[in-house]
């Protein structure tokens, strides 16, 4: 299942606002920076069909919302950035729940990429081993049977 | 062979360490295929692995047939995005659904959840073996002179023992100090591990091949003894002849047929959510099918500290405490998540948001396990799994007071701000004046972030046909030699983790279906 140009330019403006770029001196990089239309292709190839149907008209809704939550005739991708950030933390304190999942959804979705990458982990964890992590101790304990 | 042999860099589950013929990857049967055994286990996970085991020791041939791959040890990565895409069912995007959605995350490898889990080990509690037999009538065939010697059992194969200090990392011992200081008795969480260097990564399929899955012990010993698994096969219905089990119908993920003679029965253990929908596939029409469906819902606490916390560094999960199991019927657990799946329990968005997460080595999570009393149904929708589930009033107050106790160990151990992440009261809370906004929270599942957590029921035994799917000899009332042995046969949830009641539950079912 693959999201439209235009779904596609809604989900990067949604993420974009939600980790954007030079937001901490620590922390400059923002979504943008990281390989995101690699990362939401392989998301949407490998969720099942219903999933990805409800991701997809998910990011459609909140694209979609900014006349009701701002008062403003565009989709999100049009608007400000601070304009964006609005839109999502309305939604977010919306009276009703599943228009806060919405945004949920968005900042789960975009976390898994943010987070994940090396460098958004060497500012929050410090050196760590890509595959074994950090841990306390280096040696395997060996607790007796 | 035993995880305890363990070379370093070699894991019980590497390709050339299991008996040769041993694994069939479905990936690879693209045709028809059939094979045989005594008994077919469907599923590799707690109940499965722990059956095929038992009765792989007992001499009878076994057959396990998994719908997931085989994720190995070596293979297993840092990043939470993979792991959900090949170990979590639906590529941990399930939902639980009703009034609200809880996301439901299980494991589908071998291994089952046991590879994504903590690993955290809880016997039966007594209070439940005597619920169940005074209002269930199931105590003929589980109590404790059954189960018991499949716990010592365990316990000494999969090496249980507390976490020890030196892995715990602070998170689980700020909690600890939190707790003491509120008078509330800590228990550090005993697991079933070898080996853990405190990385954090329970959810991930652990890199160091600590935590013992069942993918690195019931499985690899069942291959020892003649058993063989099929991965990515899934299981489509239990075949049976004049009202007897003789075989399971299974398609590969290369899209092959498989056929399973069982000639002494077939065993499902394919969890609370699917077991049921293979048995409506069976034939199987009781009434009480899909229904009685049970869980623990949870629902963490995030806060922010002056100095260092270190989600990263220590045990998943190292502290608990069931001091409120029988008066409120919640458990605390501490909870060391990555900043992938932690980051929605971090307030904000756009810059707010970013700055938290660049201090995220000073947050600490802790988790509300509430032994709920809702109870839901599973079936399946356009041939998908479903389940339908709403929380009570009564188990969201349970989740509130959970919550409003970890703020108040939090505050106790000088957190700086706590972030509730419940709709309507503000993102951090910075006293403990504060807390009584989240006695006020209406009692509304849409208020909080909870998720589906330990299910149960949906093919619950019990004597009366009526009222229950499964008879006490683990067998299902209408089919014979179709067992059930994982906890979709339980009649109600336990309030502490149930890992180890499934296994010692199926263990001490496979003693009585190789008796039989």
């Amino acid at each position: 299942m693959k999201q439209s140009a235009i779904e596609r330019r809604w989900t990067l403006a949604i993420l974009d606002a939600i980790f954007p770029r030079g937001a901490s001196e620590d922390l400059s990089a923002g979504i943008l920076d990281l390989d995101v239309e690699a990362y939401l292709e392989e998301t949407f190839a490998k969720v099942p069909v219903v999933s990805g149907l409800g991701m997809r008209a998910g990011f459609a809704a909140i694209a979609l919302s900014p006349p009701v939550t701002i008062g403003k005739l565009r989709t999100i991708d049009r608007l400000e950035q601070a304009d964006r950030v609005r839109v999502i933390e309305k939604l977010y304190r919306a009276p009703f729940y599943h228009l806060r999942q919405l945004v949920v959804l968005a900042k789960t979705t975009g976390a898994m990429l943010y987070c994940a990458s090396p460098a958004s982990r060497h500012v929050m964890l410090g050196p760590v081993d890509e595959r074994a992590g950090a841990g306390l101790r280096q040696e395997a304990s060996h607790v007796p049977a | 062979m035993s995880p305890h042999d363990t070379a370093p860099g070699s894991f019980p589950d590497d390709p050339e360490r299991l008996p040769s013929g041993s694994v069939v990857d479905g990936a690879d049967l693209p045709h028809l295929h059939a094979d045989a055994a005594d008994y077919v286990v469907v599923g590799s996970g707690a109940a499965g692995g722990a059956v095929a085991w038992t009765l792989a020791e007992q001499g009878w041939s076994v057959i396990v047939v998994e719908e997931g791959p085989w994720a190995r040890t070596r293979d297993f990565q840092l990043d939470i995005g993979q792991a959900f895409r090949t170990l979590y069912r639906w590529g941990g995007t399930g939902f639980v659904t009703g009034r609200t959605f809880l996301p439901l995350l299980q494991g589908v490898c071998v291994g089952g959840s046991t590879t994504i889990n903590s690993a955290i080990v809880w016997r039966l509690p007594q209070d439940v073996y005597d619920d169940w037999a005074r209002n269930y009538g199931i105590g003929p065939a589980i109590n404790a002179d059954l189960v018991e010697p499949s716990f010592d059992r365990l316990e000494r194969a999969l090496n249980v023992h507390p976490v020890a200090e030196d892995v715990l990392g602070r998170n689980s011992t700020i909690m600890r100090d939190g707790m003491r200081k509120l008078r509330i008795e800590p228990h550090t969480i005993e697991r079933n591990e070898r080996g853990c260097r405190g990385s954090a990564r329970c959810a991930q399929g652990c890199p160091n091949g600590a935590k013992l899955s069942t993918a690195l012990t019931c499985i690899p010993w069942t291959l020892e003894r003649g058993g063989r698994i099929y991965t990515n096969t899934r299981a489509v219905r239990v075949r049976s002849t004049r009202g007897n089990a003789t075989g399971v119908e299974a398609v590969t993920s290369a899209g092959g047929k498989l056929s399973l003679m069982a000639r002494r029965g077939v065993i499902l253990a394919a969890s609370t959510v699917q077991t049921p929908n293979l048995l409506r596939r069976s034939g199987v029409r009781s009434r009480a099918l899909g229904r009685h469906f049970m869980a623990h819902p949870g629902v963490g606490l995030a806060a922010r500290y002056e100095d260092d916390v270190c989600l990263h560094k220590g045990a998943t999960q190292g502290m608990e405490t069931i001091h409120f199991r029988r008066t409120d019927r919640f458990k605390l657990e501490s909870l060391a998540l990555s900043p992938e799946l932690t980051a929605v329990r971090i307030p904000g968005f756009g810059k707010d948001l970013v700055r938290r997460l660049a201090d995220f080595r000073r947050i600490g999570l802790w988790g509300v396990q509430v032994r709920a009393r809702a109870v839901g149904k599973v079936d399946s929708l356009a041939g998908s799994d479903r389940v339908r589930y709403t929380l009570l009033p009564e188990d969201v107050r349970a989740g509130k007071k959970g919550l409003r106790t970890l703020a108040e160990i939090a505050f106790a151990t000088g957190a700086k701000e706590v972030w509730p992440g419940i709709h309507g009261l503000p993102e951090a809370l910075r006293s403990v004046d504060d807390l009584h906004l989240i006695d006020d929270v209406p009692d509304d599942p849409r208020y909080f972030m909870f998720i589906a957590t330990h299910l149960f029921g949906a093919a619950r035994m019990g004597p009366d046909p009526r009222t229950s799917v499964v008879g006490l000899d683990f067998a299902t009332h209408e089919i014979r030699k179709l067992f059930v042995v994982d906890s979709s046969l339980f009649p109600t949830n336990l309030g502490v983790n149930p890992q180890h009641a499934i296994m010692g539950i199926a263990m001490a079912a496979a003693q009585r279906i190789a008796s039989a």
